[in-house]
């Protein structure tokens, strides 16, 4: 499914006054890419990001699913097409800490409503398939960074979204265990055709995505 | 407390797709559950201790009535079903009424805040 955004701004009221993090967004990201956003701090890549994931809304532009306007639906109809066609990865893994690995990647489809044996099932194939069919039982604290982010992962693309939004998800780890996670990420794209949105500091992963693009003080300032 | 500390995971739970109403769901079942249980411990040990003071005459005598003041010299018992069940069906009710407020707070929490500060 292809994302178009257009004009997209968000300006935030503070009490200094309004601050543009966002000044006319223009995006086109085809179904299956994967497409890094780098930037300094401050430059608006998680509030793209979080726009982009339906979190927010923009205070003026569009952005189309497919043919879905998304800030046209109402919060729960918005909720509801998060669940179904978003993957969020953060920077730590956010797990639920009074659950364990299996019942952590089941919880998309148990608010999507599928039955607890199905949602079993589903959770269990995405942890095989990212290598953790051994450490279902285990909580959060009881795995390692690059299990924990693994577990986030799986949860993630459990319901085998249209888009994987990941918000430095590799900024947590040491190098290694950061090149792991890429390479799962970019496995799952290829294998699942689920497109790949990453916000990174870090220009050795995003050159390892198919396109970048830099945002500067809430403007694309480059794209290649 | 619990929605004070559970910013972050509701957070993500709104991320993975959890509608305002689902929290809210989530919240009050939490606060029932509590309170379900706190009742049922609270009618079984007021059983359990009003039954003792009546069966027990040693343990009547554990509390003293001075027969000067009183005009009774043992604690009176009597144990009344119905008294149990409204006092129960009234915990139950300020449990849920308890419930509402948090809940419903914890159902508009912004996930963004959580996500960028916690």
């Amino acid at each position: 499914m292809d994302i178009r955004v257009r004009d997209l701004w968000k300006v935030f009221e503070t009490r200094g006054g309004k601050v543009e993090a966002l000044k006319g967004i223009e995006i086109d990201i085809p179904g299956g890419e994967t497409l890094a956003i780098v930037g300094v701090s401050g430059s608006g890549k998680s509030t793209l990001l979080h726009i982009l994931g339906t979190l927010e809304r923009p205070s003026d532009g569009q952005v189309h699913y497919g043919e879905t306007d998304v800030f046209r639906q109402n919060e729960t109809e918005l909720a509801a097409f998060r669940n179904r066609e978003i993957g969020f990865v953060f920077q730590f893994h956010y797990l639920l800490p009074e659950f364990n690995a299996l019942e952590n990647v089941m919880m998309p489809c148990l608010i999507n409503g599928i039955a607890m044996e199905q949602a079993k099932d589903m959770a269990l194939q995405v942890l095989k398939r990212v290598g953790l069919d051994h450490r279902l039982e285990h909580r959060p604290g009881e795995l390692s960074g690059g299990e924990q982010q693994r577990v986030a992962i799986a949860r993630a693309v459990v319901l085998k979204p249209k888009v994987i939004l990941a918000d430095e998800p590799t900024g947590n780890l040491d190098l290694d265990t950061g090149g792991s996670i890429l390479d799962l990420v970019l496995m799952l794209n290829d294998e699942y055709g689920i497109s790949s949105v990453m916000v990174t500091h870090n220009m050795d992963i995003a050159k390892r995505l198919q396109r970048r693009i830099r945002l500067s003080d809430g403007k694309i300032v480059d794209a290649n | 407390m619990v929605v004070m500390e559970k910013g972050r995971d509701i957070a993500i739970l709104r991320a993975m797709g959890a509608t305002r109403e689902g929290i809210l769901k989530i919240f009050v079942i939490d606060g029932m559950i509590i309170g379900v249980v706190g009742t049922l411990l609270g009618s079984l040990s007021g059983y359990g201790i009003c039954y003792m003071l009546k069966t027990s005459e040693t343990i009547r005598k554990l509390i003293p009535f001075d027969n000067n003041v009183y005009p009774i010299s043992e604690f009176p018992v009597k144990i009344e079903p119905f008294y149990f069940l409204t006092v129960a069906v009234c915990s139950l009710l300020i449990c849920f009424i308890a419930t509402l407020y948090p809940s419903f707070q914890a159902s508009r929490k912004d996930p963004i805040e959580a996500l960028r500060y916690e």
